[in-house]
């Protein structure tokens, strides 16, 4: 069958074709259709003049506005012609508007001024527009001017006011329009004088409201718009924003007239993201554009040289390669734009983590041009080699699928992204500031990770000489020499430390900590005098209320209970066993439970422990307890990294598992609930059905508690049987999102943050798989065939070309999940556990 | 925008200079009344309060300060001083423009 062709008719033309004229017409009209609303109208009125008159002088109205808007003078006197044809005697105020339109500023003053003569009977809108017609003639004003006294008195004031802003005397403006009444046809200007005089004399919040008093469509409104965007700090998205000569208007309100033209082309060319045209737009056309001083030039040339930084790696590249050919061209000597070129160049490969080599090599070239520059820049040297230093040093978190197995393989070395350039890069930083305290401090950092001990131990006695009243310092030597087994020395660093900073947490949980560790250490050799001597100096710097298994009263008497108990003092013992037993809160049992592995892990006999014993088999075997669960889980962790106490935790797993799956299934607060769960997902007790319990369990009672939501979704996306469809996985996600941010969840709104990241890019991934050629590249038009010129410099051409596309390394940020998108089994959640045993 | 002009200072300034212009700043904007311009006092401060920090700032910044050429001139119009009003010729000028729009 043959389709029927319909050449004229679009869209909503087809419902037109049923309507009635007169309906059609008014479509038009309303449509700002003019062209077409006249041709109707006019038909109209031909068969009923007086009831179609005052639409077709509408519809003129109209078109005579949109001809004189585009500047099409001539057909709209035509047009006016008409419209002063269909008022008959009455007079047309609009031909005040195509006299203003041609600058016959005389010529539309004398009309404004017939027109005010007999202002009564004047719409408001036609006594607007000859008010203006009076006040923009100026000195071109007729005399005499035949106007009323009363108005052609005000008129003088509106003048001699906008001389005197001229002048900067706005002072006197003010007082020279006092007298002018709100309602008087100059109201406008007057609103106008009073806004322009708060805008300059920096009153803000005046100004805008002086500003929003005028008369939208009046010359006064259109003065002032450009004043109150700016003053709103945000010019908005529309049509009026985006047009160059208000952009242009809008920055010499700003009072950057000269920059004006300039900014407004760069602006429009930005928007449209044809960036490296707006940055030749700018360049050479704004003296000191790039620039490292202060002022709007450095603004943008912050904007020009950083904004690479965020765009995809295609684009920054092509936009790179431009910023460079623009400073190293053969032409161009310009040291300001190379420095800011090879600056941008550099962190540009940094950010995408490309070769290190290269990354090394473009620092470099960085240094050399800005001693060129600068001079000795020796500062400069020791800065960028320290940053490189720390890049390369960053330690690549294991991914490996048997990193379960070398959980207590706590002294294995670190694997770094590039040791040997680390290393290097440090040592040159070194060399260029030698007395840099925190350049050192990252080497020793690096050493220790990379079980260089002998260069630890060798740089941290420079250190110590060199700033021997530095916390830091000494708090690194006193640990250094805890690990070393150099107890005594390590302690005496320590206590160095603490005194020159008695606040800082840090320092003294290293100070108790070294106190125990010695007091242990005596107390094996039987020197329990000595040991009693340590302990009631970590006491002193202790908390007396606090749950911190390191820091706090209770758990610091029970260490030293089971050391006395390991020299046989089981009087001693006993009695300090009362002292911690009376800080633990009622109904906890966490000292306990601690009690219980700390002393079999110090070495107590367990002849001697049977109470405790006893009470931990009866409470374990008796009726399950969700808060007694969450201390349970909380002591565990604290233990789960030391090998002989997660021994012996493992010869009683079958019991402690059972009171675990038992406690799960009552009533639960969330911070035991978490406990569990923490216990429950972590590598050395993971008990899948435990957690699985405990979040099925706790959002039975809460099921908008957002943790347990985040960590019921990442259960499912675990178990393929479970895995939502994308939408609803998108829906759940968003509801916790909504959820953790009422509930000040930060690390469960982050973590969501970046799953539904994850999602959103991967449904774009699909979609451009699906259409790959869907997207219009609308970046740089002129540049298009720029692509292929050659680089003039030699060695930034090698530079240029050796970028390559990003790795998808697993050296950038490491979500907790692996590649099969198994979720890593939690390793460092639970309470902190510093170097104790 | 770029600290320097948060701060109204130059990229030369020493310390006592930086010091100087961040306490007149916040007496200027204190928190309650303009909390949004305090909190980008703060920021360029802590940025620029010692030599480190500043070569640290020229060295590495990668933050763009604002979004395109046209908030460039809204930021330092909102920073920096008031301009003076144009002369008569060019209000004249001006105001003629806008009428016959």
């Amino acid at each position: 069958m043959k389709r029927r062709k319909n050449k004229g008719q679009k869209g909503g033309h087809s419902v037109a074709a049923v309507l009635s004229p007169e309906c059609q017409a008014q479509e038009h009209l309303t449509a700002g259709r003019f062209r077409q609303a006249v041709d109707a109208f006019k038909a109209l009125y031909k068969k009923n003049a007086p009831d179609y008159k005052a639409q077709l002088q509408a519809a003129y109205e109209g078109l005579y506005k949109q001809r004189l808007q585009k500047g099409m003078t001539q057909e709209a006197a035509m047009i006016l012609d008409q419209l002063e044809k269909l008022a008959g005697d009455r007079p047309c105020a609009e031909s005040i508007r195509l006299q203003l339109k041609r600058q016959e500023f005389a010529k539309a003053a004398e009309t404004a001024a017939t027109f005010m003569r007999g202002m009564n009977a004047l719409p408001a809108k036609d006594i607007m527009l000859a008010a203006d017609a009076l006040v923009v003639a100026f000195d071109d004003l007729p005399q005499p001017s035949g106007l009323p006294e009363a108005i052609n008195g005000e008129l003088d004031r509106i003048h001699a006011a906008l001389k005197s802003m001229g002048q900067q005397n706005n002072g006197c403006a003010l007082d020279l329009i006092k007298p002018i009444g709100l309602r008087s046809p100059f109201g406008n200007w007057k609103w106008l004088i009073k806004g322009l005089s708060a805008f300059y004399a920096a009153e803000d919040d005046r100004a805008l409201v002086a500003f929003a008093k005028i008369d939208a469509g009046s010359a006064a409104a259109a003065f002032a718009e450009p004043y109150a965007r700016l003053l709103a700090g945000d010019l908005g998205n529309d049509a009026t924003a985006k047009d160059a000569a208000f952009v242009e208007e809008v920055c010499c309100a700003a009072g950057f007239d000269v920059l004006a033209p300039v900014i407004a082309r760069a602006d429009y060319l930005w928007r449209v993201q044809r960036f490296r045209d707006a940055y030749d737009h700018l360049h050479g056309r704004v003296e000191g554009f790039p620039s490292i001083k202060s002022g709007i030039e450095r603004t943008l040339t912050e904007l020009f040289y950083n904004s690479c930084l965020e765009m995809p790696f295609d684009q920054s590249q092509k936009y790179l390669r431009h910023l460079s050919q623009s400073a190293f061209s053969f032409s161009a000597s310009d040291p300001i734009k190379q420095l800011w070129a090879q600056r941008s160049l550099a962190l540009h490969t940094e950010n995408h983590s490309l070769d290190d080599e290269i990354i090394l090599e473009l620092w470099e070239k960085f240094l050399s041009v800005h001693h060129q520059f600068h001079g000795d820049g020796q500062k400069i040297r020791a800065l960028v080699y320290r940053r490189l230093g720390d890049l390369f040093a960053q330690v690549i978190p294991d991914d490996s699928p048997f990193a379960f197995f070398s959980i207590f393989k706590r002294r294995e070395r670190a694997t770094f992204r590039n040791p040997e350039l680390a290393e290097r890069c440090y040592e040159k930083s070194l060399k260029a500031d030698p007395g840099a305290k925190n350049t050192q401090m990252a080497l020793i950092d690096f050493y220790e990770k990379n079980g260089q001990t002998a260069k630890v131990n060798k740089m941290l006695d420079q250190l110590i000489k060199q700033f021997p009243d530095e916390k830091e310092v000494l708090f690194k030597a006193g640990n250094r020499c805890l690990e070393r087994k150099a107890l005594l020395k390590g302690l005496n660093y320590l206590e160095q430390a603490l005194a020159l900073d008695p606040m800082d947490a840090k320092v003294r949980e290293g100070f108790i900590v070294a106190c125990i560790r010695a007091a242990h250490a005596y107390a094996q050799k039987a020197e329990i005098d000595k040991c009693r001597a340590l302990l009631p100096r970590a006491l002193a710097v202790s908390d007396a209320i606090s749950e911190d298994m390191n820091r706090s009263h209770g758990f610091l008497y029970a260490r030293w209970s089971a050391f006395e108990l390991l020299c046989h003092h089981e009087a001693e013992a006993a009695a300090l066993w009362e002292k911690a037993i009376a800080h633990q809160p009622a109904g906890k049992m966490t000292l306990h439970f601690f009690y219980w592995i700390a002393a079999r892990y110090y070495g107590v006999d367990h002849r001697l422990l049977k109470e405790n014993e006893a009470l931990i088999q009866s409470t374990l075997k008796g009726p399950a307890k969700a808060g007694i669960a969450g201390d349970l889980a909380e002591t565990l962790l604290y233990f789960r990294s030391l090998p002989q106490a997660y021994k012996f935790v493992l010869r009683h797993r079958k019991l402690i598992h059972g009171f675990m799956k038992r406690s799960v299934q009552e009533q639960m607060s969330c911070l035991e609930a978490k406990a569990i769960l923490t216990y429950a997902l972590s590598n050395h007790y993971y008990s899948p059905d435990i957690a699985s319990l405990c979040v099925r369990n706790r959002l039975k009672s809460d099921p908008n508690d957002a943790y347990f939501r985040y960590q019921r979704y990442l259960m499912h996306q675990d178990d393929a049987r479970l895995l939502p469809g994308l939408k609803a996985a998108m829906d759940e996600l968003t509801t916790i999102l909504k959820l953790s941010r009422e509930q000040q969840e930060a690390m469960v709104t982050a973590e969501v943050q970046k799953q539904i990241q994850a999602l959103k890019s991967g449904q774009d991934q699909a979609r451009h798989r699906a259409d790959p050629f869907g997207s219009m590249d609308l970046d740089d038009e002129e540049h298009d065939d720029m692509e292929d010129d050659e680089l003039t410099e030699a060695v930034l051409r090698s530079m240029i070309d050796n970028l390559s596309p990003p790795r998808s390394s697993s050296r950038e940020g490491r979500n907790s999940r692996t590649k099969g998108g198994r979720r890593k089994k939690s390793s460092s959640s639970g309470p902190r556990q510093m170097e104790l045993f | 925008m770029n600290p320097y002009d948060i701060l109204g200072i130059t990229p030369d300034a020493g310390d006592e200079a930086v010091r100087k212009a961040y306490l007149e700043r916040v007496k200027r904007f204190p928190p309650e009344r303009a909390p949004h311009r305090f909190a980008a006092i703060s920021e360029a401060y802590q940025a620029l309060k010692d030599e480190a920090g500043r070569l640290q700032y020229e060295c590495f910044n990668t933050k763009t300060g604002v979004a395109s050429p046209m908030e460039a001139v809204v930021q330092h119009f909102a920073w920096g001083q008031r301009p003076a009003p144009p002369d008569f010729e060019t209000l004249k000028r001006k105001l003629r423009a806008c009428a016959g729009r």
